[in-house]
């Protein structure tokens, strides 16, 4: 077991420096000049060059790249050049913001995709089933942001159920900072109407960004369940007269879902990326966005260090999962 | 002999995109109590799920079924099947053709001995299941039954896994044991092996075994009686000897001739033709495309003819014998 994260831990840290490799130079060949870009067409050719310099421009990129990595490992990647603060600082300001989003959306996704795919199994080609195949057809033609939209304006705007952007309201104040989340650090602070506020703020577009991801789990868990449920050892479930509900959760259910926590960490993934769209309509204010304003404009530091993050967090949900499944599978666990 | 199981007149049919398909025409069975009675025939002749109507397992969904299906008096018919359901892995349990498949691949043995032996009695301690479950694998010579326990399934041989299946399947010392071609996925003499142990144990315990199989020749050494089924009908019922020395039925002498035989030059004859397609079957006897006697009069219905413990569904009965 240990050999076993151990290899995953080198194989994080080798997909970590060459992400770090392919993005520093990536960031340095595409077209347009970092500087002009942050100081606008107004600044001076001197003011432009001075900015070069102190950015070590002109320096060989492998110098560039030891200096870059030498920063990284203390977390610091440098001045964003265009919101002038350590990019690691405007990184802590926002992460927190995405990774809340990204964890209702993950948790949502998971167990409601999970719930709705074991369902559809348990009552195949009935009504439970059938609806479940129109949702996620649906999640899964309809793109994140349509379905943000269309999902604010009926809960938001027609019913007033939930709020309709932001993490928390205009009136509240955000919770004493512990870990960032407002949701958990409302608990911790007791303030539980800051903690049923932010849930309210968090609810739509968490299930807008879930949505795609969530379709595709349940259609995979659907598929293995039926599957299981056609095997032998399931036969023999009932033959034993083992219970219904411990056929469905424990004994179809545990060799099925392996396929689907093996898709579970790209889905995470992938949650980040999505996580853009959603942040924009929602006026989330997270590291998505920022990730993207940054290349948008330029922003080589903070680019770089967007990526860095994400693919940081690539790796240990990915160990994550690699060890989950290997807990449920004895097969990998033992080959280990 | 007090009889166990008593199924009259089953019939089954299984609904499909393509129609009705009738699987079970009329079937007569009954199973004493400790006996061991054979059901054999070809792939799709009905076997399999002659047994899972026993059991109540077959999709009430695309199922018609009639008939009636006796055990201990009561009727697994028209009973409301939470009663059904209460008999599995109590009076009745069952062992499939292929123990690996039928093991579950991500829980240990012992997490699925637990859960039979819940079933069994729910009282239990952890240290008592423990020791039953140890006992029951040693009652089936297995030496280590720690080791086996702690295994999951892929760890263990077909043999091992087959007397892991025979273990829990006697562990709650079932009325009937129904064995759905057991170790036809294992080789020929750890199919033996397992056999006898199931059989000794099976008499120990006075539990019945209806036997499935699609091979004569393991029948012949372990049942008590033989039923001989053709496309979803029994077409001939004799103890094993009578059966053996004295086939009756057309399709029962056709069986036999096809068997290879390792003391005689003779080689295996295979049957003509093919198994009839259920989906539109005649009345009249089934095997009549294939049979070597088949007379206008074969269109007819065929009566079961019954005598000295004895039954054969064939026109042709009567003045052959």
């Amino acid at each position: 077991m240990t050999k076993f994260l151990l290899g995953r831990l080198v194989s994080g840290v080798i997909v970590i420096v060459g992400v770090s490799i392919f993005m520093f130079f990536l960031a340095r060949v595409i077209p347009g000049d970092p500087a002009r870009l942050a100081l606008g067409p107004e600044a001076s050719a001197a003011q432009v060059e001075a900015m070069r310099q102190q950015m070590g421009f002109h320096e060989p990129y492998v110098e560039q790249y030891l200096r870059f990595v030498g920063g990284a490992v203390n977390f610091d990647f440098g001045r964003s050049l265009y919101t002038d603060n350590p990019v690691s600082q405007d990184i802590a300001a926002t992460f927190p913001a995405t990774l809340e989003l990204v964890i209702f959306a993950g948790l949502a996704m998971t167990l409601i995709g999970g719930a709705m795919g074991i369902a559809s199994a348990h009552f195949k080609d009935r009504w439970p089933d059938n609806s479940a195949r129109i949702l996620s057809l649906l999640a899964v033609a309809m793109p994140n942001f349509v379905w943000a939209l269309f999902l604010m304006l009926i809960l938001s705007f027609w019913l007033g159920v939930l709020p309709l952007t932001g993490r928390l309201s205009e009136s509240l104040a955000a919770p004493p900072a512990f870990t960032g989340l407002y949701t958990v650090d409302a608990l911790i602070a007791g303030e539980w109407q800051v903690f049923l506020d932010a849930l309210a703020h968090i609810v739509l577009p968490a299930v807008a960004l879930s949505l795609p991801g969530l379709a595709q789990i349940s259609r995979l868990t659907r598929t293995n369940m039926v599957d299981s449920y056609d095997r032998p050892f399931v036969e023999f479930a009932r033959a034993y007269g083992f219970p219904e509900r411990s056929i469905a959760l424990k004994w179809a259910l545990r060799p099925a879902i392996i396929p689907t926590l093996m898709i579970l960490g790209m889905q995470i993934v992938a949650l980040l990326g999505n996580a853009f769209i959603v942040e924009t309509i929602f006026h989330w204010p997270g590291m998505a966005k920022y990730g993207v304003n940054a290349i948008v404009r330029k922003d080589l530091n903070a680019m770089v260090a967007v990526v860095m993050f994400i693919s940081v967090f690539f790796v240990l949900i990915n160990m994550l999962i690699d060890t989950l499944v290997s807990f449920i599978d004895p097969k990998i666990r033992l080959k280990a | 002999m007090h009889e166990l199981l008593h199924i009259s007149n089953l019939n089954l049919t299984f609904e499909t995109h393509d129609g009705p398909v009738h699987v079970l025409h009329g079937v007569d069975l009954s199973v004493g109590a400790g006996e061991r009675v054979a059901l054999v025939g070809e792939s799709g002749s009905g076997k399999s799920v002659t047994a899972r109507a026993i059991m109540g397992l077959l999709p009430d969904r695309r199922v018609r079924i009639a008939g009636r299906i006796g055990f201990e008096g009561a009727d697994i018919l028209r009973e409301p099947p939470a009663r059904t359901k209460a008999r599995r892995g109590r009076d009745i349990t069952m062992i499939f053709q292929d123990p690996m498949a039928a093991l579950n691949p991500v829980f240990k043995i012992r997490q699925q001995f637990t859960a039979v032996l819940d079933r069994v009695d729910r009282r239990l301690t952890g240290q008592e299941a423990e020791e039953h479950m140890r006992a029951a694998l040693r009652d089936v010579s297995i030496v280590d039954p720690g080791r086996v326990l702690d295994s999951y399934s892929f760890q263990l041989s077909g043999g091992l896994n087959q007397r892991v299946m025979i273990a829990m399947a006697l562990a709650s010392r079932p009325k009937l044991l129904i064995a759905d071609e057991p170790g036809t996925a294992l080789d020929v003499t750890v199919q033996q092996q397992t056999l006898n142990i199931m059989g000794n144990l099976s008499q120990a315990y006075g539990t019945a075994i209806l036997f499935i199989s699609h091979n004569l020749g393991v029948v012949r050494k372990f049942a008590d009686r033989v039923c001989v089924m053709y496309a979803g009908r029994i077409v001939e019922s004799a103890p094993t000897d009578a059966l053996f020395a004295d086939p009756r039925h057309p399709y029962t002498r056709a069986l036999l001739a096809s068997v290879p035989r390792l003391s005689s030059d003779r080689l295996p004859e295979p049957i003509e033709g093919s198994v009839p397609d259920l989906s539109k079957l005649a009345e009249g006897c089934p095997f009549r495309p294939r049979c070597q006697l088949s007379r206008p009069e074969c269109d007819a219905p065929v009566p079961m003819r019954r005598d000295a413990g004895r039954s054969v569904a064939c026109i042709h009965e009567a003045s052959a014998a």
